[in-house]
């Protein structure tokens, strides 16, 4: 008999003396029982895995903390934090918080988010969103109508998919500067995709955070100062809540159903870092994701987390902090903005410090979807591409070059979701299904992926709106080196009848604005780019 | 020095929790995986259970259970979450509750070794066979095994009998068998 069974025995004997009788049958069965035992060692590879996976970082924790909102003992006046609201606790926020009151000597409202798993996507009928494509006039500009431009900082150059309306034409256009100028050709060589008759646009739906509760309470709310009872139908619309540890501040925002939370210190700005000594991009990313799991934030339904803006290895790029997204994926499609990072939730990390800086984006992954016709010929993608390559976003100036057209070779592409806003910028933009392509070509100005709407009307869009060869300023003395075409800029929030103009020195302010009183001859109050960035009144006259 | 390195935890120092990882793992994985019966399926779920341990370890109370109690507990929930995915009305606690096995991926080695005694394991209630699977498999004592599953040693041991008792009189007949088959 096994030793190890003999305690066994022991133990049953004291419960019953007369199992000894059955001792043999007993034995057999323990036999039989042990025989089977599953081998259940750990795998090494495993262990160590998970381990670095747990403790690869140090995050600070701070102790289980809950946001309470006191009274006295009049039910009035004193509110305060007595500690800060669990950050982010529970999980992402569900439609609507939970308000717990407890009536007591102290009544106390405790906040409690609920948690949802995955995301929500509630199915309308076909074109529920409408125009998919910015809304504006049909009208289009003609480059002799358009009066000398430069480029202006703080992007006031808004090259979007938009036709100019009217009105933008009487405020200020920006124009390029004189130089040469690198357009892109992409050609792709695979196998053309099928492609689908309708594809499936989705919109976020922002439902405001359930607030009836805590609006009730703010009735019995006085500060001594003023009576909010005056004042009807005062809303909660968002809080802000700091810690007293850790400097972490929390935003609710009950209208967007969103939580922000960010460091209140700036100390990663003075850090001084050795490059070498910086983790990899996993690591940043096991730094988000033990934080997001101290405090419940749930992950499941996003995709793999992917590190923007972590430029370890170009000195002259860093920034100690990354930026790790975990994207929103919608009927298995990750969506980007239109530049190519992906949307989702998004943690900065201070990566030396191994320390989370903010968290963004996290909301209700509540979606909307409806269906829109699709483009379905191999060849309206194909001549896309042939266009693309005119693209604002993606075509360089070059100082003291020549003109030229790069070939980008393009790789297969994969079906994505892509950001567009359409009715003026109004609200949540759409997740339209795009094509992603990978650039495949090094250049260094050339965008790392290509991506092509397959929503027929957006693709349209774009071929007759977006694409066109750069307006160029016509040189005094010479002809313009490429035709212009449509203007297909907009200007933001530029005053009516001035000019921006941005130039690096004094000498390119003459010439530029020489070249804006010869295309246009009309009154209008040009501004200019001082070098310190500023932006300065010109004279009445121009110059 | 488990209770100085919880509290450690609990004020933030992270790694604190490692050696605590490090007495864990094993019995935690064994004891998924007696309850899943596939490799995979316990190291996803035992990286689940630390992840969960080491996010909600501010929150442990060592006045309501020791921290091995709280672990198993962890363990144990996260498996009948895990099984909550399965069909049909009952809940299940471990993969000996699912009524199809083919609904659940199982190891080979496993399949072969229960061959004999799998079907009168899962004729237990997931409690007494959880007991059973700790004493003999697990090697746990049963004022250990009262620890894990949050019982008193009497109600273990008197749990124990119960069991052995009734595989003593399903499994006899089957023993009977295999004896005299050996002595043909």
């Amino acid at each position: 008999m096994k030793p190890e069974f003999q305690s066994i025995l022991d133990a049953l004997y004291k419960l019953d003396p007369q199992l000894k009788e059955k001792e043999e049958a007993l034995v057999k069965i323990l036999g039989q029982l042990q025989k089977a035992t599953p081998d259940f060692k750990v795998n090494p590879q495993f262990a160590e895995n998970l381990k670095e996976k747990l403790f690869n970082v140090s995050v600070e924790v701070s102790p289980k903390p809950k946001m309470e909102v006191l009274l006295d003992d009049e039910g009035r006046v004193s509110l305060w934090l007595r500690r800060i609201f669990y950050p982010l606790g529970g999980a992402v926020i569900t439609v609507g918080l939970v308000f717990a009151i407890l009536l007591s000597e102290d009544q106390l409202i405790e906040l409690t988010p609920q948690s949802i798993d995955g995301v929500e996507v509630i199915t309308l009928s076909d074109q529920a969103f409408g125009p998919l494509a910015h809304s504006g006039t049909s009208e289009k500009v003609e480059v002799d109508s358009v009066p000398a431009i430069s480029t202006q900082e703080e992007g006031l150059i808004e090259l979007v998919d938009a036709q100019v309306s009217e009105s933008m034409i009487e405020t200020s256009l920006p124009i390029l500067e004189p130089r040469a100028i690198t357009t892109y050709h992409y050609n792709y060589e695979g196998e053309p995709l099928e492609l689908p008759e309708n594809v499936e646009v989705y919109k976020r739906l922002s439902t405001p955070m359930a607030t009836p509760v805590f609006n009730n309470f703010l009735d019995s709310l006085g500060f001594g100062l003023m009576n909010l009872n005056s004042l009807e139908s005062l809303n909660i619309e968002n809080i802000r809540l700091k810690q007293d540890k850790n400097d972490y501040v929390v935003e609710l925002d009950f209208n967007r159903s969103q939580i922000s939370l960010f460091s209140d210190n700036d100390e990663w700005l003075s850090q001084e870092v050795e490059l070498a000594e910086l983790p990899d991009e996993r690591t940043v990313v096991n730094i988000s994701n033990v934080f997001l799991n101290l405090y419940g934030i749930e992950t499941k339904s996003y995709g793999a987390p992917t590190v923007e803006h972590y430029e370890r290895n170009n000195p002259e790029l860093f920034s100690p902090h990354a930026t790790v997204i975990y994207p929103i994926v919608l009927d298995e499609k990750i969506a980007y903005q239109a530049h190519g990072i992906p949307v989702g939730l998004t943690v900065e990390v201070d990566v030396p410090r191994r320390k989370i800086i903010s968290i963004q984006g996290l909301r209700t992954e509540q979606f909307e979807r409806a269906s829109y016709q699709a483009v379905s010929d191999w060849s309206d993608i194909e001549a896309y591409l042939e266009k693309a390559g005119n693209d604002l976003f993606h075509y360089h100036f070059e100082e003291g070059a020549q003109d030229q057209a790069i070939d980008l070779k393009l790789g297969k592409p994969i079906q994505v979701l892509m950001q567009v806003y359409n009715d003026e910028y109004l609200g949540d933009p759409l997740l339209t299904p795009a094509l992603r392509f990978p650039v495949l070509s090094e250049d260094d100005y050339a965008p790392d992926y290509l991506f092509v709407p397959l929503a027929k009307e957006l693709l349209e869009s774009d071929m007759t709106q977006r694409f066109h060869p750069p307006i160029l300023p016509i040189p005094l003395s010479e002809p313009p080196s490429i035709q212009p075409a449509v203007l297909n800029v907009v200007p933001r929030t530029e005053p009516k009848n001035s000019i921006p103009i941005l130039t690096q020195d004094d000498e390119n302010v003459a010439a530029t604005t020489s070249i804006a009183d010869v295309v246009d001859a009309d009154d209008s109050d040009p501004q200019i780019m001082s070098d310190e960035g500023g932006v300065q009144a010109s004279p009445p006259d121009g110059m | 020095m488990e209770k100085t390195l919880i509290e450690k935890c609990q004020k933030g120092e992270l790694e604190a929790f490692g050696p605590l990882y490090d007495q864990y793992l094993q019995p935690i994985y064994q004891f998924i995986y007696f309850k899943t019966h596939h490799r995979e399926t316990a190291e996803d779920l035992t990286s689940q259970v630390f992840m969960k341990a080491i996010k909600a370890v501010v929150s442990f109370d060592p006045q309501k259970a020791s921290f091995k109690t709280w672990l198993y507990q962890i363990a144990r929930n996260t498996v009948i979450d895990h099984y909550r995915s399965f069909k049909g009305t009952q809940v299940l606690e471990d993969a000996w509750g699912v009524s199809d096995k083919a609904d659940v991926e199982r190891d080979v080695d496993f399949q072969m070794k229960m061959e004999a005694v799998e079907v009168y394991l899962e004729k237990l209630k997931p409690e007494h066979r959880e007991i059973i699977l700790l004493r003999i498999w697990g090697g746990h004592p049963f004022a250990e095994i009262a620890e894990i599953t949050g019982k008193t040693e009497a109600a273990c041991k008197m749990s124990f009998k119960r069991v052995i008792e009734k595989l003593r009189d399903d499994l006899t007949p089957l023993l009977i068998l295999l004896l005299t088959i050996q002595s043909l």
